[in-house]
């Protein structure tokens, strides 16, 4: 099942998922295995233009 | 097609060094900035934010500058050239925010009291720029020689930085327009 919109942390607005990012560092347990980081999804909101983040699920 | 709200374009000056030429050249191209419309600009000082020495990386920073890191739709940073990359204080505040500068636009503005007009401190910004998620335009302003541009008030005594500043400014634009539909608009 695909994850829920990100909702703006700002205007409370639905964010767009706009990347993915990997961020390497000690992120314990979430470190993907493959990759050897954490991945990040970036988003934005269309209605404020505020930026947030979430680690990948 | 006209913004819902105006872009965000800070300038970062990037160096706290006593007697910096780099300032006169933040303050024109923020001026510039300011007359472009449907812009809204803000002039910010690394030695002027607060800064953790016994810490770095992302979310160490300084709440104002990290907040405007978020508004930004695009940075224009201000480096001088230090042994051929940019000041320590510059990076360590770069490295202080990280979500906030994905698929923002990011222009250099090169300063070097010799001829080269900066162009190391481009070369070897470049990639620190790419890895924090930020997209690099094709024009920068080199200001070579750079007591010869400005004299000791920071009055402009060569014009032809303005045109060279205005295409800068033009690519900058173009590309916070298009990165801001990107963000908002087209999902992964």
């Amino acid at each position: 099942m695909a994850p829920s919109p990100m909702r703006c942390p700002e205007c409370g607005g639905t964010m767009n998922q706009h990347a993915e990012k990997i961020v390497y560092g000690s992120h314990g347990a979430r470190i993907d295995p493959d990759l050897g980081g954490v991945i990040e999804e970036m988003h934005a909101c269309p209605q404020c233009g505020y930026v947030a983040s979430r680690p990948a699920t | 097609m006209a913004e819902p709200r105006p872009l965000s374009i800070p300038v970062i000056l990037g160096t706290a060094r006593k007697g910096r030429m780099s300032a006169h050249a933040a303050r024109l191209v923020h001026g510039e900035l300011q007359k472009r419309e449907g812009v809204s600009t803000e002039l910010i000082d690394v030695g002027s934010l607060s800064h953790m020495l016994d810490d770095n990386g992302q979310g160490t920073g300084d709440p104002a500058f990290a907040a405007s890191m978020n508004r930004a739709d695009a940075i224009v940073l201000v480096a001088p050239e230090y042994n051929h990359a940019m000041p320590g204080l510059l990076k360590h505040v770069l490295d202080s925010c990280l979500q906030e500068y994905i698929h923002k636009a990011a222009g250099i503005v090169a300063v070097s009291a010799g001829p080269f007009g900066g162009t190391r401190v481009i070369e070897t910004s470049l990639p620190v720029l790419r890895e924090l998620g930020l997209v690099t335009i094709f024009w920068d302003v080199n200001f070579g020689s750079v007591d010869k541009v400005f004299d000791e008030k920071g009055a402009l005594l060569d014009q032809s930085f303005i045109r060279r500043t205005g295409k800068f400014l033009g690519e900058l634009i173009w590309m916070a327009k298009t990165l801001r539909y990107g963000r908002e608009n087209i999902a992964v």
